[in-house]
């Protein structure tokens, strides 16, 4: 039963949290009542209450508007007896000042907490969005495991529960005590729906501003992208993004604000994933049958997030249905997948298993049919990809849950040569073999666990490797017609490098008061690296595989790095006044490696204001380090590039970034304009000799220490976006004007130098419009200035007495001073969605690059050819059909 | 090299397994009047030889334009040192000075030509000369018979070139290696006078290989990023092929070059040039040529001689 709770004034000060109804009912001044009342309210009965006792009681009669109207019925009990059954509807407290008792509504709150979920798959919701209407509105954000938490007055509350993709839910709601719920969302079955957003205008939004919708990308867009081959890709919308640059058609991974490809973070299920490309960045890891959530931030990242110096994408999986079994089957040209799931224990675990694969090899066919490959005659050419992830959870109570995933995947490259040439006096046979190999595997054991209702803990147990294996042989015999064969070369060749990560993570959210959230958490890991072991075997004529001559392993780099890497961070959301929150986070490491130690001490801030009609405004400060380096000849995050840490000749990578930016929204549309100033105070770069081409993209990475220019850079830049929509179309425009710079002591002769990847203007423009309840087109148009690269026009004769021969110097007097014609491309797509009862259809066709630009990739000069020609200019992707058909059932 | 054609080849096909066309452009490259090119590697005790050209077009064929008209002359210090000549060396022709080169000495370029208007200038020096560590050559005990390729006989020696730094800070160094077979008469007698002279290959270990680069002057250059280690030395082992029944290794000769800073960054920017390779990032090159484009830059040389004694 509740009672109420009774302060005397006397006890107010210091001692009110001991002043009980149980105290109270020893004193022996109040006096004993009896009460009649049929049906009555608790503001009927205290009115008799009163009257009957001579005390004076005072109550807002408001306070008992929820309470049902019941029959009171005592003889001669105590007064606060007596109040106490009267008032047991609601939580109150009373005070007694001489002959009053006061009754007020108990000022402490109480705690609502639980998880979002998919009412048909079980599946928890990351990011829906609470609203508490009442007196006193309350918002809430689930996290990213779906948990949720809010303090609330006690009263009666409609709680509207929102989340994109799925029919807002809305529930009437009495709250006189702590409460754990469980909000199961129904998904929405009509597309498109207008995107509900946490942010969206009104006055009662603000409560939850705290989720950073702008941070969440729409990967349901991800499906009806217009994308080579069909193939979504995660890595491709995020190419949309403002503030996002890639080499051409996706190949040379991200650079997200002037940041070099290894400075970005892929965590997937909070697993560090090294290299989240396939086919060289064509394609990316991310299946996207499996992608929950994708969130991403570029240089702003939170304190729990770090260890790179430019950006963080942070994916989630989904967990798997925990209510019934279902398959979905995808079909592209370039890949399949089957996805898996289904309950293992209903409601309470649930597996799923995807798996990719690609089908290359007609598309290779074709195209070395064409002489569009650099290939022989007689090749047989090999490439696939494949992706498999397994995810299972089992939910052991309301507050404690467990995950097991894992992911493999990685891709397999082969050339086999053959080739006869007669000469004089018999034939020289050639054969040549490359086989090429790389890929990811991680694997994380998770435990969630709940500790009361305010705090939530997230702990993992981490696994991640990256390995690259390159193996060739030539072997050239020349059969003598005298049958006295002779080996002319017979070489040997294996290249490989890895990482792994042994990680214990441990996260905990604090929901300290309903402005007030506070994260805090450490993690330590152990790095181990092989920086790339070449070795090279000339085999004796007459002599076996495993007999090397002398010249066996004459380059050799077999080096093991170790290193240990501990982090530390605590940041809070707080929002101090109606209208204006700050996010602050102090984020520490410490990396050893060696005899070498690197302590920082990183700190991050925004401060963000809200203001009428939907504006709002923001500005902030982050400081990055990163310990991880991937060095590589091209910098286009190759993944022969190689994975090395700071070592004592290496030192961390150093950036810091400036950001204010003003938003807009409307409840369909939503603009933001952000600036950015960020600071490289120490970013690498590797002095390739060039040679890695021609040891088939292997380069030796001996002396790698002493082969790694630190350097400085800046870029600076303006991004916008809008973005609308209505029930049948769909509107989306990001523009960036940037600028960025690199310099090196040792590269361009100390001169500041545009980075690879500046690229002074990126638009994106893309429609979706709803034809049909069933169909829909998207069409996007993307364009970009195109990047800089490091050409001339003249040359100069470098000739000695002591020189010989002499040669032609090719004046190359800036660093990417030239840039190559700007990219641009249109994507269109028609997409047809099915949805039965038991078996959903989507089918779509469309067309990527639909007016075949010949975007350069690269340029390859050529001065000497008769026609005068300047280059050769190589186009990665020309028109592409997309098809892509999927079922699910 | 095949293999090396074959590597490249194979490669491309990788990293280009979706180009989907390839076509001649043409391209609007940085196009600018010809400029005169002065290219001058003076050594102490050695006179100036100056190659002056004419910067041409990439697309051109023809040989660079030879300026043989003009007043060249050499400063010392800021004073007037020599006034060069054109003359024939190597049938090709140099501007070449009648002085000696000093090391430590500021020697500064100035060149007048016809038709251009601007003085080309240009200031360099030789650096003193940090000499290598005494080599030791134990034959009995380093040296090692190994079998080549082809069936034929090498001796694989170890090297050490070590710089004797005492107080010196230069970590700018460039060397060759080249040693002597000897005819025999079928022992170890040597034919009096049948001696050859030739190129030396080495084999080093990856790191010491990776920090080295080829030049078009006939040595190899050393990173001054290899220097960063206890006790520097390369170790090299050369390998000196011979055939046994008719020759024997003589000596190595090790033509040891300390080369002032503008010396080693034109070198080094000509070594990372990229060969032209698709999406090599080649870097730009060095140019201490004032209104004009080459190199006038100095070094200092020694050179070694261990004999090979059995």
């Amino acid at each position: 039963m509740r009672v109420c709770l009774f302060r005397y004034r006397f006890f107010w000060i210091g001692l009110g949290l001991l002043a009980t109804s149980h105290l109270y009912a020893q004193d022996k001044s109040m006096p004993r009542v009896s009460l009649t009342c049929a049906a009555c309210t608790p503001s009927e009965a205290l009115q008799q209450l009163s009257r009957s006792s001579g005390v004076n009681i005072v109550f807002s009669e408001s306070v008992f508007e929820d309470c049902p109207k019941q029959n009171f019925h005592f003889d001669s009990l105590p007064l606060q007896q007596a109040v106490d059954r009267v008032v047991a509807c609601f939580p109150v407290e009373c005070r007694i000042f001489g002959n009053t008792l006061a009754i007020s509504p108990r000022n402490d709150r109480l705690k609502v907490s639980g998880f979002v979920r998919d009412a048909e798959t079980g599946e928890l919701l990351l990011g829906a969005g609470l609203l508490f209407y009442g007196k006193n509105p309350v918002g809430a954000v689930s996290n990213e495991f779906g948990f949720f938490s809010a303090a609330l007055y006690p009263g009666r509350y409609t709680c509207k529960v929102s989340y994109t993709g799925y029919q807002s839910r809305t529930t009437e709601m009495l709250l006189l005590e702590d409460r754990t719920w469980t909000v199961l969302l129904e998904p929405n079955t009509i597309l498109p729906e207008v995107v509900v957003s946490a942010q969206t205008a009104g006055s009662d939004e603000e409560v939850v501003a705290r989720t950073d919708k702008r941070r969440e990308l729409e990967v349901d867009r991800l499906r009806t992208l217009g994308m080579p081959g069909g193939e979504s890709d995660l890595l491709r919308l995020i190419a949309f993004e403002p503030g996002v640059q890639t080499g051409v058609d996706g190949l040379g991974g991200l650079h997200v604000r002037g940041g070099n490809a290894d400075q970005n973070l892929f965590l997937l299920d909070d697993v560090p994933v090294y290299n989240p490309g396939h086919a060289l960045g064509l394609f990316s890891i991310f299946n996207p049958s499996t992608v929950r959530q994708a969130r991403f931030w570029k240089g702003d990242a939170p304190a729990r997030f770090g260890g790179r110096a430019s950006a963080v994408l942070d994916v989630r999986t989904r967990d798997g249905n925990m209510k019934e079994n279902h398959a979905e089957a995808t079909a592209g040209l370039f890949a399949t997948s089957l996805t898996l799931e289904g309950p293992v224990v209903r409601d309470k675990s649930a597996l799923l298993v995807s798996g990719r694969t690609t089908y290359f090899k007609p598309w290779l066919s074709l195209l070395s049919d064409k002489e569009n490959l650099f290939t022989f005659s007689g090749d047989q050419v090999v490439y696939r990809f494949f992706d498999l992830n397994v995810k299972w959870n089992y939910l052991i109570s309301d507050k404690d849950r467990v995950y097991v995933s894992f992911y493999n995947g990685g891709d397999q490259y082969s050339d086999a040569v053959q080739q006869t040439n007669a000469t004089t006096g018999g034939v020289v046979n050639d054969r040549y073999g490359l086989s090429t190999n790389w890929g990811n595997t991680i694997a994380a054991l998770r435990w969630n666990h709940v500790f009361g209702q305010r705090m939530f803990s997230n702990t993992v147990l981490r696994y991640s490797k990256f390995n690259y294996r390159n193996s060739q042989n030539f072997r050239s015999v020349f059969d003598a017609d005298s049958g006295d064969d002779k080996i002319l070369y017979d070489y040997g060749e294996l290249y490989q490098s890895d990482v792994r990560d042994w990680s214990v993570k441990s996260d905990f959210t604090w929901y300290a008061m309903n402005n007030l959230l506070v994260r805090m958490g450490g993690a330590f890991t152990h790095h181990e690296f092989r920086p790339g072991a070449l070795s090279v075997n000339y085999l004796q004529p007459g002599r076996s595989a495993s007999s090397l001559d002398s010249f066996a392993n004459a380059v050799l780099n077999n080096e093991r790095l170790l290193a240990l890497d501990a982090e530390a961070y605590a940041e809070a959301e707080w929002q101090f006044a109606s209208l204006w929150r700050i996010e602050a986070g102090l984020r520490g490491t410490a990396f050893r490696q060696g005899a070498s130690q690197y302590n920082y001490l990183l700190p991050g801030a925004r401060i963000t204001v809200g203001a009428e009609q939907g504006w709002s405004a923001w500005s902030g400060y982050h400081r990055n380090a990163q310990n991880l380096h991937q060095i590589g000849s091209y910098n286009i995050s190759l993944p022969f590039e190689l994975w090395v840490p700071s070592t004592s000749k290496v030192k961390p990578e150093l950036a810091g970034q400036f950001t204010a930016g003003l938003g807009w929204q409307n409840g369909i549309c939503r603009a933001t304009l952000e600036a950015y100033d960020k600071h490289f105070d120490r970013v690498l770069t590797f002095l390739s000799t060039g040679s890695a081409l021609l040891n088939g993209g292997s380069e030796d990475a001996s002396g790698w220490e002493d082969r790694v220019a630190e350097g400085t850079g800046r870029s600076y830049g303006l991004e916008a976006s809008f973005a609308c929509d209505r029930p049948n179309t769909g509107l989306r425009m990001s523009y960036t004007l940037s600028k960025t710079d690199r310099q090196f002591e040792q590269i361009n002769s100390g001169r500041s130098f545009p980075f690879r990847y500046d690229r002074r203007h990126n638009l994106s423009l893309g429609v979706r419009q709803r034809i049909t309840p069933l169909l829909s087109a998207d069409v996007s148009w993307v364009f970009a200035t195109g990047y800089p690269i490091t050409l001339t026009g003249v040359k100069f004769r470098h000739e000695t007495p002591g020189s010989a021969p002499a040669r032609d110097v090719y004046l190359y007097t800036e660093v990417n001073g030239y840039r190559l014609p700007a990219y641009h491309r249109l994507d269109a797509t028609l997409s047809l969605a099915i949805d039965r009862k038991k078996v959903s259809h989507f089918i779509q066709v469309g067309v990527y690059n639909a007016y075949n630009r010949a975007n350069p990739f690269y340029l390859y000069l050529t001065p000497t050819t008769s026609r005068g020609t300047n280059a050769i200019q190589y186009t990665l992707l020309p028109v592409l059909p997309i098809l892509q058909y999927r079922i699910r059932i | 090299m095949l293999i090396g054609t074959y590597t490249k080849q194979g490669f491309l096909v990788a990293l280009s397994m979706t180009v989907g066309c390839a076509r001649e452009v043409y391209l609007e490259l940085p196009e600018e009047k010809p400029q005169v090119v002065a290219v001058c590697h003076f050594t102490p005790g050695s006179q100036f030889y100056v190659l002056l050209t004419m910067s041409q077009s990439l697309g051109s064929a023809e040989e660079p334009e030879l300026l043989v008209e003009g007043d060249v002359t050499i400063s010392k210090n800021g004073q007037f040192f020599d006034r060069l000549l054109p003359v024939t060396v190597n049938k090709k022709q140099y501007w070449v000075g009648q002085d000696k080169v000093e090391a430590g000495q500021v020697y500064g370029l100035s060149v007048r030509v016809p038709g251009v208007p601007n003085t080309i200038s240009a200031q360099g020096s030789a650096p003193k000369q940090v000499p290598l560590a005494p080599m030791e050559i134990n034959m009995e005990k380093d040296a090692e018979e190994i079998t080549l390729n082809d069936g034929s006989k090498a001796v694989r020696i170890p090297l050490v070139l070590k710089p004797a730094f005492g107080n010196a800070t230069n970590r700018f160094f460039a060397f060759n290696i080249r040693h002597s077979i000897e005819t025999t008469t079928g022992g170890e007698t040597p034919v009096q006078g049948e001696i050859t002279v030739v190129q030396s290959t080495f084999i080093t270990d990856g790191r010491t290989s990776s920090l080295m680069y080829n030049t078009p002057e006939q040595v190899v250059l050393v990173d001054e990023g290899f220097w960063n280690i206890p006790d520097p030395a390369l170790r090299l082992d050369v390998i000196i092929p011979y055939v046994p029944e008719r020759e024997m290794p003589g000596e190595i000769m090790v033509e040891w070059r300390t080369v002032s800073e503008d010396y080693y960054r034109y070198h080094l920017s000509l070594a990372r040039q990229g060969n032209n390779l698709p999406l090599s990032d080649p870097d730009a090159v060095y140019n201490n040529i004032i209104n004009g484009y080459g190199n006038f830059s100095g070094f200092s040389v020694s050179i070694d001689t261990v004999r090979l004694v059995r």
